[in-house]
């Protein structure tokens, strides 16, 4: 069991093309934490540096408190698990789990133990005898924790173990990996570009983009609280709403064709960082956004009129998404209303859940 | 045939490394080895089944160091010589094709490539250097690039390949024909 320290890391690749920088965590011992962010955030590249693949150009990094910048990866006790689930075809899974035990001399036996143990957790003792080939994908993907498990390793590492399964097998591996986690409780770093697989697993989500942490917290924080127009935008399907107006020192919010009232608290905030009748970015999730009679009735002063540009319904619920000036909103309704493209429809924000954000820095305006 | 350069750490395994290759590739040669450095001759239908990137990842993790590895055709071999043998430590860990070997190499020490640059020019001769000239000079249009040496598209597009043929660089794609005029102006 471990815990990782990162302290001011950074990464410059040669050209100078800065990959990670300013980045500072702490991950707790037995932690499950999901580094997200989207394609080239520096996420990957942040897991190579603890693999030991990658130097770290500044700043220290730390496993059990000691500085391991220097450490050679066979020294720092960490099992990986790749994207490609990797496989050596020429080897039955009983070897393919047993050959990184091999290579270090263990002993037949408990090579043997080991192997079987983490077959029995994978539910992979019916396959031991066979060849990668005559394996589904989800089995490999298996196959590919089990060469992991065996290590018995402080920490794993995971670097999009699940992007190359289908829809369906991803959603049946996610649970399992949380599961294996609560079971064997090895510390671990897991890198998705997949913000559900982040939602979903994670004890804490580290949002990055550019090189940059944007934002630390459990998955609930993260959602409800997001730091800036990126995380807000980024987690959630549909995305967060973003509209660009104006709030009055009358307590309005204004934009294009809408005009909603902010609620006491908010406005005494945005009133005392002087945000008085300039340009500001109202967020709004799709949920919050209500064609109900009775919220519109709660609400008076939070209606928008909008055209529905296309409607979509997804079972349960439908999205339906419209215009407001030139930035199209989507609204998450029930799927009783019958809405069909070109209605008129009245809804309303539940200004209680809404947030602003500095329309230059693009942070969540807070105190 | 497809070759296969591996550098690994001084205290890597080395000889395990060679024999889970072998064990791997029914085809493999394997040529130098200098302790830091390991050649393989791999027959590229012996890769389908595993492509490089997976044998990189698996390498990684069974043996827990850093590997460069880098493939190229048979060809580049002409301007290789043994220039791998002693400048592949600057590349990071990871799996790089031909084209982006020598595009790493010429960004880290551009110094180390004129073994290949002599190479290069003792392989391409008159007629190539004016292919590739007016290839660039036509924005990689080859039909344009024709049109300006009063030649058929299908001899510029023969040439284009015996270029590939004798060098192993694909001068059709960007990297390749950046590297190959980086080269020559070293």
């Amino acid at each position: 069991m471990a815990q990782i320290k990162f302290d001011q890391l950074k990464k410059i690749y040669e050209g100078d093309v800065v990959a990670v920088q300013d980045f500072n965590l702490k991950v707790d011992d037995q932690e499950f934490i999901v580094l997200v962010g989207p394609s080239g955030c520096g996420k990957s590249t942040t897991l190579r540096m603890v693999a030991g693949l990658e130097d770290i150009t500044e700043g220290d990094l730390y496993i059990d408190d000691i500085r391991v910048n220097d450490v050679a990866p066979k020294d720092r006790d960490i099992a990986m698990v790749f994207q490609s689930y990797a496989l050596y075809p020429h080897m039955t899974v009983y070897d393919n789990m047993a050959f990184s035990l091999k290579l270090r001399k263990f002993p037949k036996d408990e090579i043997d133990e080991r192997v079987q143990n983490a077959a029995d957790i994978l539910g992979l003792k019916p396959y031991l005898d066979r060849k990668p080939k005559a394996l589904s994908g989800g089995q490999k993907q298996r196959v590919a924790l089990g060469r992991a498990i065996v290590r018995d390793a402080n920490v794993f590492l995971m670097d999009e173990p699940l992007s190359n399964l289908d829809a369906k097998l991803r959603v049946q591996m996610r649970a399992e990996i949380i599961k294996l986690h609560k079971r064997i409780k090895t510390t671990t770093v897991y890198v998705t570009h997949d913000q559900i697989e982040a939602m979903t697993m994670a004890d804490r989500i580290v949002i990055m983009n550019d090189g940059f942490i944007q934002q630390v917290g459990v998955p609930k924080e993260i959602y409800d609280y997001p730091n800036n127009i990126f995380v807000g935008g980024f987690i959630g399907t549909p995305a967060m709403n973003f509209v660009y107006g104006k709030y009055t020192k009358e307590g309005y919010f204004e934009s294009d064709n809408v005009k909603v009232k902010v609620p006491g608290v908010k406005a005494k905030l945005l009133n005392d960082k002087n945000y008085g009748d300039k340009p500001i970015v109202l967020g709004i999730r799709p949920e919050d956004i209500h064609d109900e009679n009775i919220v519109l009735e709660t609400y008076k002063e939070s209606h928008v009129k909008l055209k529905v540009e296309v409607s979509e319904l997804l079972g349960a619920e439908t999205n339906v998404y419209a215009k407001i000036g030139d930035k199209e909103i989507v609204a998450r309704v029930s799927a009783r209303d019958d809405i069909k493209m070109g209605d008129e429809l009245e809804l309303a924000f539940d200004m209680n859940k809404v947030h602003f954000f500095d329309i230059d820095s693009e942070e969540r305006i807070r105190n | 045939m497809q070759k296969l350069h591996v550098h690994m750490h001084k205290s890597a395994p080395h000889s395990m490394v060679e024999d889970l290759l072998i064990d791997l590739y029914p085809s493999v040669t394997f040529f130098v080895n200098n302790g830091v450095y390991t050649y393989f001759s791999i027959d590229i239908n012996d890769t389908v089944d595993l492509p490089l990137e997976d044998l990189y990842n698996l390498l990684v993790t069974d043996f827990e160091m850093r590997f460069t590895l880098c493939y190229h055709p048979s060809a580049a071999k002409n301007l290789i010589g043994n220039a791998f043998s002693t400048t592949l430590n600057v590349l990071p860990s990871g799996t790089f094709s031909f084209e982006e070997t020598l595009f790493k190499l010429y960004k880290a020490h551009p110094e180390n490539l004129s073994t290949i640059k002599t190479n290069l020019n003792s392989v391409l001769t008159q007629t190539d250097n004016v292919t590739l000239t007016a290839f660039g000079n036509a924005n990689m249009k080859a039909l344009r690039a024709a049109k300006r040496l009063f030649i058929h598209r299908n001899t510029m597009q023969y040439r284009l390949d015996h270029i590939q043929e004798m060098t192993g660089i694909d001068v059709k794609t960007f990297k390749g024909l950046f590297i190959i005029h980086a080269l020559q102006s070293l």
